[in-house]
């Protein structure tokens, strides 16, 4: 089965490039949001397993939508998308527990090695002492 | 929201609206092609627009049409004509008497409108267009205008779909912003408004990126850092600021626009755009002084951290790990140049390390504060970051670790030999990087030019410098040697201590002050529509508007400045044909100006009008019966203009002429702003009215006097002179007492009569002579003492049950001072 992903965007434009990428190397979008309210909403009902998600969005950003999402699923894989001129957003979303960013504009591989980075199994369980 | 909770949301808010498009249509007539105008209009008609969906459909329909006219002449397609203009004009008022229906309840139909639409479609885009259609927004109308060649896209690499998705979601971002910040007043604190510009054109940047309109992306960018300061409270949005920050969205809807017609957005010049912008948000500096055109020199600079260098915590944590059995490791990472956030992207590394391994040290260090923006907005160069080392250790061979850096950049990690490094002899303790230091600027809540600031910290240094001179002064008086040197140099730091403390007051008093733009900036509307409602042409000039006035008195002053504005229109300036008549200009003039002359605000609002017909004032002056009104002069006569009740215009209207204003104007001033009314008039030439003013309600010049064993100030505005006052001077008994001063006889008081106690008279007297207006009042004292400024503050009514006082200062020896409020001097014809 292949991997489910939610875009959340508030960009129709951005959402169609990235399901273009996405969809090209055999994800399957299962579903996309136009804020942060309704990522969290369609987190909620599809659990897919990665999220790309903007870090501005009308009635609830990126980043409050991310905390939510942990807070339903503490192992929900989160990348967050950004444009320059963020990074003290970005940093917040770390200490959150994103899984990677990706800056706009973005190239596809860029994209896709988050995704994969993000699936990669948790690197501190062999590590544990 | 229900429909009818959104309609009476709707009311509510569409007050004001009709009288700001009057307002912008002034400005726009004055200065065909006013951006700022222009942007309001537009706002405006959008705002009312919307109303459609409330089923508003006439106001929305009349909206329309008064932008399409507006569109047009903002594209230059046409020129706006006065009948154009009368047109609009007639637009807005209708538009208010629609919003006044729907608030009555009989619907937006009530009103016809069917004159002015029609009218104002003739000069629209498309004059055949059925009424009823749905608008495009100034900017889908370029876009979508069916010229656009679809054969040559600018950019091969997007597809029809994406071409056509970006194109939507542009036009609505580009219309958003602009709206937006059309709407932005100067001044505004309120960084809500600001988010909700910001997130506009942050979406805008990141899609125009992607479509590859680089200008368009750095022209938002700029626009963004602008916004982005004004949101962290690091500039304020002046008219300056907003100008530019509209001329961006213009170009930025050129760009959109162009893109619609598929031309690439380098048609559009946006240098202009970014050279104002850049004026607001300076590109970024680099906070380490380095040279030029080194690409590295910030990590260079800064001490390499190794682990020959660790600190006693770091041997202690390595220590331990050997304990444990893991090894100590080194990873570094390089990354990618291409990398855009190079700090966020060492901390994603890093916070991956601390969940997979037992982190020891990193460097450059992970300190989150260092990408946030300063106060000033600058964000800080994260250059070092691009080169990272994290020590740490593991059990095994430290892949672990390998695996969380993935997608950091070319990462490499090598087993360090622990035995080695714990058998030397710590180092000297981790020197924290100064890269990694923001600059520490307090923020605070008010918004204060810093300039303003700069100068109280100077008188702060120097006031620290005094300190230490006390210091050393008392060390050695103490010590008894040279105490005949220790007094002079006493006097000396007294002496310089007054001038610093002097400084801070007036550097502190000035964070009160703003410019009297606020109050100015009605002015034009209101002459506009004076001259409408009169049948009078004014011209309004202004002069001064930055002139910066306490913001109490700002606040005091806008009605007194209105009433008098009112005034030269309504009482001072002719007709035209009696002005073309007389000789004189057709359009009169009207002209505010302020000043700063010494330490007062001075205001003059003048007239090229008829002037104060002086032989009518002394006809109704005597027709009131006030005393020696027959053998009045000129400035006598014309200071009776100022009492309640007086004016010589035989009709009131509803400009001027009801016999009130000129008294308001005179009481607020005199008694509340505790300032000066003057006026000048010449017969034929015009009027002038003069307000001086203190420069603020805080500090205040008063007299000291003693009485009743108590101190009291009088404020000096209120002070004519002083003066001795012999008993055998003094006519009258009881309370009503009486002083022939400059052959008048005025009112006595005393300070116990005042305080309600008994007065002992005495052979010799001291007197404040007070004056309120023309009137003069002698006010009995024990002692005068001395001139000085005082800090006033407000008294409560509890303390003042007698309104004897109109404040209170605390003296140096913390006792109090009450400052006389000299409004007891009964006003002349009252």
């Amino acid at each position: 089965m292949s991997t489910t992903i939610l875009i959340a965007d508030d960009l129709s434009f951005m959402r169609m490039i990235e399901k273009e990428i996405l969809v090209e190397r055999g994800y399957r979008v299962v579903g996309e949001a136009v804020d942060g309210l309704d990522a969290v909403e369609k987190y909620r009902r599809l659990r897919p397993d990665v999220v790309v998600m903007d870090i501005t969005m009308p009635n609830m950003n990126g980043l409050e939508a991310m905390r939510r999402i942990l807070r339903i699923d503490p192992g929900a894989r989160i990348i967050m998308c950004s444009a320059l001129g963020q990074q003290h957003l970005i940093v917040d979303a770390i200490k959150s527990g994103v899984k990677d960013f990706i800056v706009k504009p973005f190239k596809p591989d860029r994209m896709l090695a988050a995704i994969h980075k993000a699936l990669a199994p948790p690197p501190g369980g062999a590590a544990g002492a | 929201m229900s429909t009818d909770a959104a309609r009476s949301d709707f009311l509510d808010r569409a007050e004001g609206w009709a009288e700001g498009m009057t307002s912008s249509l002034a400005l726009l007539e004055a200065e065909p092609g006013h951006a700022e105008a222009l942007r309001q209009l537009f706002q405006t008609t959008h705002n009312y627009k919307n109303s459609a969906d409330l089923g508003f459909g006439r106001i929305a329909e009349l909206a329309h049409r008064m932008e399409d006219v507006l569109t047009r002449a903002r594209d230059r397609a046409i020129t706006l004509t006065r009948p154009m203009l009368d047109a609009l004009y007639a637009g807005s008022d209708l538009l208010a008497e629609m919003v006044a229906a729907v608030g009555r309840g009989e619907g937006d139909a009530a009103v016809d409108a069917a004159g002015v639409i029609e009218e104002l479609a003739q000069w629209g885009p498309r004059p055949a267009a059925g009424a009823s259609e749905v608008t495009p927004s100034p900017t889908a109308g370029i876009a979508a205008s069916p010229d656009a060649p679809a054969d040559t896209p600018a950019e091969e690499s997007l597809d029809p779909r994406a071409r056509a998705a970006f194109l939507a979601d542009a036009e609505d971002l580009s219309q958003n912003l602009s709206d937006l910040l059309a709407a932005l007043e100067p001044g505004a604190l309120a960084a809500g408004a600001l988010n909700e510009i910001y997130r506009p054109a942050h979406s805008l940047k990141g899609a125009a990126g992607a479509a590859h309109c680089y200008r368009m992306q750095r022209l938002v960018h700029h626009m963004e850092s602008v916004l982005q300061r004004a949101r962290d409270g690091a500039l304020q949005i002046s008219g300056q600021v907003r100008d530019a920050l509209l001329e961006a969205a213009d170009r930025v809807a050129e760009m959109v626009a162009a893109f619609g017609r598929g031309e690439p957005d380098s048609s559009v010049d946006t240098a202009g755009a970014v050279a104002a912008l850049s004026a607001f948000a300076p590109p970024p500096p680099v906070r380490n002084a380095r040279p030029p055109g080194g690409e590295e020199p910030a990590a260079a600079l800064r001490a390499e951290l190794t682990e020959q260098a660790f600190g006693t915590f770091e041997r202690a944590q390595v220590r331990e790990a050997d304990a444990r059995g893991e090894s100590l490791f080194r990873l570094s990472c390089e990354m990618d140049p291409a990398e855009q956030m190079r700090f966020a992207r060492a901390f994603l590394l890093y916070s991956g390390l601390e969940d997979a391994v037992n982190v020891v040290a990193v460097d450059p260090p992970m300190d989150t504060s260092a990408v946030e923006p300063d106060a000033q907005g600058n964000v800080p160069d994260d250059r070092p970051y691009a080169h990272l080392t994290v020590w740490f250790t593991s059990p095994g061979d430290g892949s672990g670790a390998l695996a969380a850096a993935a997608g950091a950049g070319t990462v490499t990690v090598e087993r360090l030999e622990s035995v080695a490094l714990l058998a030397a002899a710590p180092a000297a303790a981790l020197q924290p990087a100064e890269s990694a230091r923001p600059a520490a600027v307090e923020r605070t809540t008010i918004r204060v030019d810093t300039r303003k600031l700069d100068m109280l910290w100077t008188l702060v240094a120097e006031l620290v410098q005094e300190k230490a001179r006390i210091g050393t002064l008392a060390d050695r008086m103490r010590r008894g040697d040279d105490a005949e040197g220790g007094r002079a140099g006493l006097a000396e730091v007294f002496d310089s201590l007054d001038k610093i403390s002097g400084g801070m007051q007036q550097a502190m008093m000035e964070t009160r002050m703003i410019p009297i733009r606020v109050i100015f900036e009605k002015f034009p509307r209101m002459v506009r529509d004076l001259s409408r409602k009169l049948h009078k042409a004014i011209d309004l000039e202004t002069a001064g508007e930055d002139t910066e006035i306490d913001r109490g008195i700002v606040e005091a002053l806008a009605d007194p400045l209105q009433h008098l504005l009112r005034n030269a229109a309504g009482h001072g300036i002719e007709f035209p044909e009696e002005r073309v008549r007389l000789g004189k200009r057709e359009r009169g003039r009207v002209r505010v100006a302020a000043s700063q002359q010494g330490g007062r605000i001075v205001i003059e609002v003048s007239d090229d009008g008829r002037g104060v017909d002086c032989a009518a004032v002394r006809a109704k002056a005597v027709a009131l019966a006030i005393p020696g009104a027959a053998d009045m002069d000129e400035r006598q006569l014309l200071e009776l203009i100022f009492l309640p009740g007086f004016t010589t215009k035989r009709e009131a209207d509803d400009i001027a002429g009801r016999g009130v204003g000129m008294d308001v104007v005179a009481s607020r001033v005199r008694t509340d702003l505790k300032g000066e009314v003057l006026l000048k008039s010449r017969a034929g030439a015009g009027t002038q009215v003069t307000l001086l003013l203190p420069l603020t309600l805080t500090i205040m010049r008063v007299l000291l006097v003693r009485g009743e064993s108590h101190v009291f100030a009088v404020p000096l505005s209120g002070v004519e002179t002083t003066t001795r006052v012999l008993n055998t001077e003094i006519r009258g008994a009881g309370e009503r007492l009486a002083f022939v001063w400059q052959d008048a006889e005025i009112p006595l008081f005393t300070l116990g009569g005042l305080l309600g106690r008994p007065w002992r008279r005495a052979e010799e007297l001291s007197a404040v002579v007070l004056r309120r207006g023309r009137s003069r009042a002698c006010l009995v004292v024990d002692e005068l003492l001395e001139e000085r400024e005082i800090v006033i503050r407000p008294l409560d009514d509890l303390a003042n049950h007698r309104r004897l006082f109109s404040g209170v200062s605390v003296r140096e020896d913390g006792t109090l001072v009450f400052i006389l409020d000299t409004s007891f001097v009964p006003e002349e014809g009252s």
